[in-house]
């Protein structure tokens, strides 16, 4: 048989990272094909790719055999390549129908024909036997679920042969996936080809035909899927070695108190009752699939996210926590995976990203408002020494240095204001393999000065790097607690979810 | 590799840089003042220099708290009647026969209170500050209308410190409303470069979402701005009272859209977060000059609204231009 | 609750916003017919239609602005600036012909510059639309001195005299004709379409193949003809082109639309919430003018109605957002 669709040798660099190197992938009409791999292995990359949003350095793209070029959104439509974004990209103040048929609405002189793009909606909704959705309402009142459906609907409608989801489960229940997967299976059957991207192993087992590896980059295996088990391609998704980085797993003091308790965490969807415990000294590690709820989670506790129900209790003392103002007062602080939207001030000097929450410490004299200056950059030109921060200045703007070293400047602004408890969500989402390494010693470091750092990260590598002590959760559960070192394949299959709930201790 | 350079060397730089952009609009500023003395030769004496420093002076003050605003992310329509509240309760009641200097107070009082409030229903309310100055310019203007009919619509401010302020000279032979601007301005910058509270405005305009997970109280923060643009209408309604020795019910009209005019001129966007108070002090500069020019040459004042309006397009369009060769 | 009840929740949740500026306007209608008993009288809301006729067809154009996600602050100058044109026209040349004609071509002319400044340039639409606002009004007063320019033409004339009964004439055909065409173009074409698909998400609506920069060009370019038209009218009913012709229609028009429920921020919106808003402005702005009141006093109480009738619309909706969050969680 022939491939519908054949990339070869498809290379693709980035600043400082090589995020795609000689990556071949094949696809074949009535599969579905996934992607696998972990986080930064280049999945999404490809898939921008082939959706014309980035274009590759080297490499050639077949469909049926002839040589394309895809250089924009509009070339891949025209290829018949069809992709359902992980952010969904319906407008919710339209109806369903005309979301579908946004930008190619049917007219009947001026007038356009609702009637029949009603019709014509209903019948596509049918063909894929999606039933009970009214074409005729808003998308804003139909569940996240039913909204991916519709999003599908809107894709299959300009006939795609090739049809990519982007992560489509993560927000789904069970039930709702396997609904979604009848539909992908009569698709199948019409010869469309699907390439599904996940990171829920059982899922890709079960119901994907063929699949493709990659692993920092690089494709390390191409599998049926009948003929391979979850072990198997667990170790083809991990690297062998993981030396750059090794932590000595520290022999626990006991008998030591809780600097944060966290009980009963409830949060409608969300969070299911989560307790547990932070260390002081230790690098607590929450891990869990995309949308387990370990981040939201911990916006909850800094009070970034309102909450249903549960307590916080900081050295024992039960504390209000509504606001992120509460959090920094009670010496918690936050670093989000999305630096640019939450973390930085783009326009402003790195000193003043630096020192801005602990400005009033650096007053003249105690009820004058004006700021002693030098007293702040001295303290700045100190952290950013100790954190080896790269930069041209302190006065130049932030935005114009990397990604790690804003990561930095972004840790420092904490370490200046002199928290007990930091808590990073990805912390090296964005940041090159160097920068990796160093952000792991500061952690470590940080850890050993008695601080209490808690690192969300779906990355298991990462986690088992960094963790003393590790929480894994499932469906806004903590399923596992791991308190000794375990291997990564372990890890890989607790974060699956298949395994008893169980501790390790 | 070293990791930061030595601070005086960067900080140099730095400073060149800011100096090369400020330039912009300095530029703007002189080659306008070399063309409109070449072309009236009484715009550059002596007497017409100290007039256009007392000419900008109120569209200089309301600056100020435009800026702020700007600074945010949001506009402040109803300057121009904050500015006329001022100006008619100063004149009202030195008429009455009160203390001048208690006048003032109670000037900067009642402002602060409007300003506060405009703040409050658009920061706590969400909802759109365009709107919601628009209404309160027309509130604020009726109960300022409302307290000069008391006074058959015209009131003549006869004091000596007022006069004073119009035409004493403090010192060097300048004129005092020079040294208000000077003091106001090195209030202002140190205000925001130099307080948590400056940093902190930056901050909110720049990225609200980092602002908050900051800790900071961006709400608050944002009303005190509105604020500052009362009491920055207070002063400028003081002075405006002061300079014509009476006021009327045409004080202040449209002055908001001068001082937008100035601060847009000076830079900023109404994305927020970005620009200088100084800048926006030659923006109001050009926009005095342009004025005093215009009446200078004879022309009509709906010439100069005209002008006025076709300036702000011109400045945009400079910003516009500008940014775009410097990113 | 049973299937029926909550239906019937929905649909009030729904349009609870609508409900909210109806209630407004009722407890408007009863405070100012206590003061005067002829206020809901045939001829009083005739009056109410034709003298803000100007205001209704103005507020067609806003509509789509604000759906749009954007801000249309020059309709009121734009309406003295053409009225004063289409005086000056018409005593140099003394055809009323080329007078209207030069009405709506420069309201469409000023107002494409803008559309383009804004569409294809970039800029914010409520600095370009401000800055036309102040040099369009001094233009304006500049051309005529600020002396009113009468414009004694029956052709004009006739757009507001009454052709059948009392109340028909083509004022108000205009005025139906203006919003009818508004609704179809909203709701029954593919420009109303995009400029809801825009007011949403820009960039969405983008990558759906919409041509925004089109649409958005399209919406000012509208706004400013039904702005020409709007200024005919205003002209026909004074007979002259004054100084206060339009004053302050921008920030009437923006309220009313904003008043009504339509979304500052964009994507949501109808001509249902516009009218409604409508509805409150002119009852206000005729009710507080039969109050006999001073000019500075109706500035006040206006003023102050409206931020409070702002506050109120506000509160209404954050309700509403979380009780449809509520009903949606249910689900």
């Amino acid at each position: 048989m022939k491939p519908i669709l054949e990339m070869r040798n498809i290379s693709k660099r980035f600043t400082g990272v090589q995020a795609l190197l000689d990556v071949d992938l094949q696809l074949f009409a009535g599969e579905i094909h996934s992607i696998i791999g972990q986080n930064g292995a280049g999945k999404s990359t490809l898939m921008k790719i082939l959706s014309g949003t980035y274009t590759a350095d080297s490499g050639v793209i077949y469909i049926n055999g002839k040589q394309v070029q895809i250089s924009s959104t509009a070339d891949s439509a025209k290829l018949g390549i069809g992709i359902v974004y992980q952010e969904l990209s319906l407008l919710n103040n339209l109806t369903v129908a005309e979301n579908i048929f946004l930008g190619r609405e049917i007219v009947n002189g001026v007038q356009l024909d609702n009637a029949k793009m009603s019709d014509m909606a209903r019948k596509s909704l049918l063909e894929l036997g999606i039933e009970n959705i009214d074409v005729d309402q808003n998308v804003e009142v139909f569940s996240l679920a039913k909204r991916q459906l519709i999003e599908i609907a809107k894709v299959i409608s300009i006939y795609p042969r090739i049809l990519i989801l982007d992560e489509p489960t993560a927000a789904l229940t069970n039930e709702d996936t396997r609904r979604l997967f009848n539909i992908l299976f009569k698709l199948k059957e019409q010869g469309i080809c699907i390439v599904f991207i996940s990171h829920r192993l059982a899922e890709i087992k079960k119901y994907c035909d063929s699949g493709t590896i990659l692993m920092n980059g690089r494709v390390t295996a191409n599998v049926r899927m009948n003929e391979v088990n979850e072990l198997q391609i667990i170790e083809y998704m991990l690297e062998d070695n993981f030396n750059t980085f090794h932590r000595k797993w520290r022999t626990k003091q006991h008998k030591k108190q809780p600097l944060l308790e966290l009980s009963d965490i409830y949060l409608h969807n969300q969070v299911n009752y989560v307790s547990c415990e932070i260390f002081p000294g230790e690098i607590t590690g929450f891990t869990g699939l995309l949308g387990a709820g370990q981040d939201i989670l911990w916006r909850i506790v800094y009070g970034a996210q309102r909450k249903d129900s549960g307590e916080i209790r900081i050295n024992g003392k039960r504390v209000r926590i509504t606001c992120p103002s509460d959090a920094v007062q009670f010496g918690i602080g936050l670093l989000t995976e999305n630096r640019k939207e939450e973390g930085l001030f783009p326009e402003m000097t790195c000193q003043d990203n630096i020192a801005l929450p602990s400005l009033k410490h650096f007053r003249i004299r105690k009820y004058t408002p004006l700021l002693h200056n030098r007293r702040i950059r001295n303290s700045c030109n100190d952290l950013a020494k100790r954190l080896s921060i790269k930069m041209r200045s302190l006065s130049a703007k932030v935005k114009l240095l990397s990604g790690g070293n804003q990561q930095k400047i972004i840790v420092s602004r904490w370490l200046m204001k002199d928290l007990d408890i930091l808590v990073f969500i990805e912390p090296t989402r964005g940041v090159d393999v160097g920068a990796k390494t160093e952000i792991y010693r500061i952690l470590e470091s940080l850890a050993s000065q008695g601080k209490a750092i808690v690192v969300i990260s779906t990355d298991t590598t990462e986690i088992l790097q960094l963790s003393d002590r590790i929480y894994i959760m499932v469906d806004g559960k903590i399923s596992t607690t791991l308190n000794e070192p375990t291997d990564e394949e372990t890890l890989a299959r607790l974060i699956q979810g298949n395994p008893e709930k169980k501790v390790i201790a | 590799m070293t990791t930061i350079r030595t601070s005086a060397e960067t900080n140099k730089e730095e400073r060149f840089k800011g100096v090369v952009e400020t330039l912009g609009i300095f530029l703007v500023a002189v080659v306008l003042f070399v063309l409109f003395s070449l072309l009236t030769s009484r715009f550059s004496s002596q007497n017409n220099l100290f007039n256009i420093i007392k000419q900008v002076s109120i569209v200089a003050i309301l600056s100020i708290g435009m800026s702020c605003v700007f600074l945010i992310g949001g506009m402040d329509l109803s300057m121009g009647s904050n500015m006329f509240l001022s100006a008619v309760l100063l004149a009202s009641l030195l008429e009455m026969g009160a203390n001048v200097y208690i006048a003032m107070l109670v000037c900067v009082i009642a402002c602060v209170v409007t300003g506060t409030l405009n703040g409050i229903i658009i920061e706590r309310l969400h909802i759109n500050c365009v709107i919601v100055t628009l209404g309160s310019q027309l509130a604020i203007r009726g109960l300022a209308l409302v307290l000069i009919e008391r006074f058959n619509s015209w009131i003549y401010v006869k004091n000596p410190v007022t006069r004073y302020i119009n035409t004493g000279k403090l010192a060097f032979g300048l004129p005092t409303l020079f040294f208000v601007i000077i003091v106001l301005y090195t209030v202002v910058g140190l205000l925001l470069y130099r307080t948590n509270f400056g940093k902190q405005i930056y901050a909110v305009g720049g990225n609200p979402r980092a602002a908050a997970l900051c800790g900071f109280n961006n709400a608050r923060i944002k009303t005190l701005c509105y604020t500052i643009s009362g009491i920055a209408a207070a002063l400028a309604g003081i002075i405006a009272a002061c300079r014509l020795g009476m006021v009327n019910p045409s004080v202040g009209s449209g002055y908001e859209f001068d001082a937008v005019t100035a601060v847009v001129l000076g830079g900023m966007s109404l994305k927020g977060g970005e620009g200088s108070v100084f800048k926006t002090l030659i923006g109001a500069l050009i926009v005095a000059m342009i004025s005093n020019f215009m009446t200078l040459y004879g022309v009509d004042a709906n010439f100069k609204d005209c002008a006025t309006g076709l300036f702000i397009l011109l400045a945009v369009l400079f910003n516009r231009f500008t940014q775009q060769h410097s990113t | 609750m049973s299937i029926k009840a909550k239906k019937y929740v929905t649909t009030i949740i729904k349009y609870m916003d609508i409900l909210t500026i109806l209630l407004l306007s009722a407890v408007l209608v009863l405070f100012f017919i206590n003061r005067n008993p002829k206020f809901l009288s045939t001829s009083n809301l005739t009056n109410i239609v034709q003298q803000n006729a100007a205001l209704i067809i103005v507020s067609v154009g806003t509509t789509f602005v604000v759906i749009s996600g954007n801000m249309d602050l020059s309709s009121g100058s734009l309406i003295v600036l053409t009225a004063c044109m289409t005086g000056v026209v018409f005593r140099a040349t003394g055809n009323i012909w080329l007078g209207m004609i030069t009405c709506i071509g420069v309201a469409m002319l000023i107002s494409t510059m803008n559309a383009a400044l804004i569409a294809y340039g970039k800029i914010n639409a409520v600095i370009i639309t401000l800055s036309c606002m102040i040099w369009a009004r001094g233009l304006a007063l500049g051309i005529t001195g600020s002396k009113s320019i009468p414009v004694p033409s029956t052709v004009l004339q006739r757009i507001y005299q009454p052709f059948w009964g009392s109340f028909f004439n083509i004022t108000f055909i205009l005025v139906v004709l203006c919003m009818g065409t508004g609704w179809f173009l909203l709701n029954r074409t593919k420009f109303g379409r995009y400029t809801k698909a825009i007011g949403e998400n820009e960039i969405t609506a983008q990558l759906a193949g919409v041509n925004t920069k089109l649409v958005k060009f399209g919406i000012f370019a509208f706004a400013g003809l039904l702005t020409g038209i709007a200024s005919l009218v205003d002209l026909s009913r004074l007979g002259s082109a004054v100084a206060m012709i339009g004053y302050g229609m921008e920030m009437n028009a923006v309220v009313a639309v904003v008043i009504g429920g339509n979304k500052l921020s964009g994507g949501e919106g109808s001509f249902a919430k516009t009218l409604c808003g409508l509805l409150f402005m002119c009852l206000l702005s005729n009710g507080l003018a039969t109050l006999n009141l001073m000019d500075s006093q109706v500035y006040l109480l206006k003023g102050m109605i409206i931020l409070i009738a702002l506050a109120i619309q506000r509160g209404s909706n954050l309700i509403r957002l979380r009780w449809l969050r509520v009903l949606n969680e249910k689900d």
